[in-house]
């Protein structure tokens, strides 16, 4: 990492707090309101990559699009290295979009297809009035060689490109401005697997190099594990547990976090076809309609107090070292429900592969 | 004693392209057996998913085959399109990854249902209707009698997954062929199809061919994998070997870009290694291992020559001159840019 170690006093890249965002239902689809994220707080130090993990209708992505304010937020704030953008004016916005990118999905529909690659990293800096003609042309082709493209490359449309060479340049048109914040939303879910693993090695190689903190959205967990520093898993608009990565794999303490990694196949039939797995039922509820109490509570397969059903849990520390869950079974001391029947089992918890 | 329920023999799929025609499946050879789950396994544009649509009879306009693919013995390729209709749905189905593009939005899914029994088995409406609202059932949906009524768009991904599994079951099929059939669902709800899959091949004794890219449902669920690349198959063994033992650089290459989380060190930045390169689009057969460009252990033999698809071990075969004696740990220290 070029930064040093985040110090005490600096503020955090990103501090996200109590942030909502509610979509209205036109009445013709039945009216009220989408509570697509609810009260979600977050932080991103400097130089971390933190993983965001939930399924699809979980809000994750919704998060992402109110933090670069692609989305109004409902209420909530969001601080960019202690500065609160929440409720700026676009126009004000401007000079800090320069520190936050967004890298997406799709290579595909996300680069325009009738700009060359150069133009396509080009265009930040251009945006910006940052460099022009030789110092363009000196940035454009540092950043190819940053992403690992040869400088023929330049030239070529999108098409004539595969879809690790397109997020290639996604991920170089979202660095090209040495952003202090990369959200990256999937970055690697429509890539070929054989793909999959150089990009991701390319994201870490970057973050190394350039020292910027990421928001790392994915639903495979294999690639948050292999990654991210920390994780926050989210469901129904709400982050249930959040620590640091070891402790979100090793030691889940929420029955969500446990039943998601108890269901995510582990690519070994020795170590795959041995374990115990819990299957939820049901389908993750509308968020029109969440469920009272705690949103988890119709598919949980341990939830058993009466509490669970009516009463929200509360995000708090469960181990006094920064392991954040919200669940009414986890007891005073830290001890959580088991899903599987498997965390006792081994001191690694559910950790998922023999000893090497 | 186990008995071959589908035989495909040097299957060539050509389809047509703008940029002329291309070789999507390229002498094409594997057996599966009676109640088997049948793996075919590769990334995007290896040939998978139109060897399924070949053996169903489903090309794309345009495309020409050669081979000779059989169902308990009787050759599908000789067969005229009406004959092939009544073989389709009853004796071989097909699930899609998609499944909001593979039922009607226009009719209730208990219609859809319906329809094959009344296609194929000439059930009255009621009659058709009655077992419709079975088999939602025993594909896990809740409350059947009155889901039977509901249209596709009123149901979630995952319910709209097990009503093409109920369409696909309704006439007691030899083959059910399941193209990337949990790729479009969330973790949880694929663990569900996946269960119901498995039960159902229990209790049916039905022939799966699964067809997906994602090794860590192969080792949940696959009985035996077929490894295809660039439209050949590279590699074909039992589900244990081939995660144990693989013998082709491909599949090496495959199992090693899975990133295995478990190894990261705290503190240590995790290697994640993919395969360098991209998977060729063949206009004609090649004269060399498809694979050479892209393998770190080809020599000048690889590009000169097409290997032989050659047995390393029983039940357990490879097309590449060196398997037999590939090492895992070899690839990885000597494939190392």
């Amino acid at each position: 990492m070029n930064h040093s170690e985040p110090a005490e006093v600096a503020a955090p890249v990103l501090s996200v707090r109590a942030l909502t965002k509610r979509f209205k239902v036109s009445r013709a689809r039945g009216g009220g309101m989408v509570h697509a994220v609810d009260g979600v707080d977050l932080t991103i130090n400097s130089g971390e990559i933190v993983g965001l993990v939930g399924e699809s209708g979980s809000g994750k992505s919704t998060l992402a699009r109110c933090i670069v304010r692609l989305l109004e937020p409902t209420s909530g704030q969001v601080l960019l290295r202690g500065a609160d953008i929440t409720h700026l004016s676009q126009r004000r916005l401007r000079p800090v979009r320069r520190d936050v990118h967004m890298v997406f999905q799709d290579p595909y529909s996300s680069l325009d297809p009738r700009q060359t690659v150069r133009a396509i990293i080009a265009e930040p800096l251009r945006m910006h009035g940052l460099a022009r003609g030789r110092e363009l042309d000196k940035r454009v082709a540092g950043m190819l060689e940053r992403v690992g493209l040869s400088q023929d490359m330049r030239d070529r449309l999108p098409n004539e490109l595969s879809g690790g060479q397109r997020q290639r340049v996604g991920l170089a048109r979202s660095l090209v401005l040495e952003p202090s914040l990369l959200i990256a939303d999937e970055p690697v879910s429509a890539l070929d697997v054989s793909v999959q693993a150089s990009v991701l090695g390319l994201i870490l190689d970057l973050q190394e190099d350039m020292g910027f903190a990421c928001l790392f959205i994915a639903h495979d967990l294999g690639a948050v594990e292999a990654v991210c520093n920390r994780v926050a898993i989210m469901y129904l608009g709400r982050i249930v547990e959040q620590g640091g990565y070891e402790e979100i794999f090793r030691r889940p303490k929420h029955p969500y976090t446990q039943s998601l990694l108890s269901a995510a196949p582990v690519p070994d039939p020795s170590i795959q076809r041995s374990r115990h797995r819990v299957v939820l039922a049901g389908d993750i509820p509308s968020p029109i309609h969440p469920p009272s109490g705690c949103r988890f509570h119709t598919r949980c397969p341990v939830a058993a107090l009466p509490r669970c059903a009516a009463e929200d849990p509360e995000l708090r520390d469960v181990t006094g070292a920064g392991h954040l869950a919200a669940c009414h079974l986890i007891t005073a001391d830290g001890t959580p429900p088991d899903v599987t029947g498997e965390l006792g089992t081994s001191p690694e918890g559910l950790a998922l592969d023999p000893k090497p | 004693m186990t008995m071959t329920v589908l035989g495909v023999d040097d299957l060539g799929v050509t389809i047509s392209t703008d940029q002329g025609p291309v070789l999507a499946v390229a002498g094409m050879s594997f057996r599966a057996e009676q109640g088997e789950m049948l793996a075919l396994v590769g990334e995007s544009g290896c040939g998978k998913s139109m060897t399924a649509l070949a053996i169903m009879g489903l090309l794309p306009g345009g495309a020409t085959t050669r081979g000779s693919i059989t169902l308990k013995g009787r050759e599908l390729t000789a067969l005229s399109p009406r004959q092939m209709r009544d073989v389709r749905g009853r004796e071989i189905t097909m699930i899609f990854q998609e499944p909001m593009t593979s039922l009607n939005p226009a009719f209730t899914v208990g219609y859809q249902v319906a329809e094959m029994l009344r296609r194929h088995e000439g059930a009255d409406r009621r009659e058709a209707l009655r077992r419709a609202t079975e088999l939602l059932e025993r594909v896990g949906i809740p409350a059947p009698a009155t889901r039977v009524r509901e249209y596709p768009h009123q149901m979630s991904g995952g319910m709209r997954q097990r009503v093409m599994i109920a369409m696909a079951i309704a006439c007691q099929p030899t083959v059910l062929i399941a193209d990337e059939p949990t790729t479009a669902l969330d973790v949880t709800i694929q663990a569900q199809i996946l269960d119901v899959l498995r039960d159902l091949r229990d209790e049916m004794g039905m022939t799966v061919v699964l067809i997906t890219h994602d090794l860590g449902l192969v080792a949940d669920i696959a009985d035996r994998v077929e490894v295809m690349y660039a439209g050949h198959r590279v590699e074909a063994t039992g589900t244990d070997a081939l995660f144990a033992r693989p013998q082709h650089p491909y599949t090496v290459g495959l199992l090693d870009a899975v990133p295995r989380p478990q190894l990261r060190v705290a503190g240590e930045r995790m290697v994640l290694r993919g395969i360098p390169g991209m998977v060729p689009t063949l206009r004609e057969a090649p004269s060399c291992c498809v694979f050479s460009p892209r393998c770190p252990l080809a020599d000048s033999r690889c590009r000169s020559e097409a290997p032989g698809w050659k047995e390393v071990a029983a039940g357990h075969h490879a097309a590449c001159f060196q398997a037999g004696h590939l090492k895992p740990t070899v690839l990885a220290d000597g494939g190392r840019r």
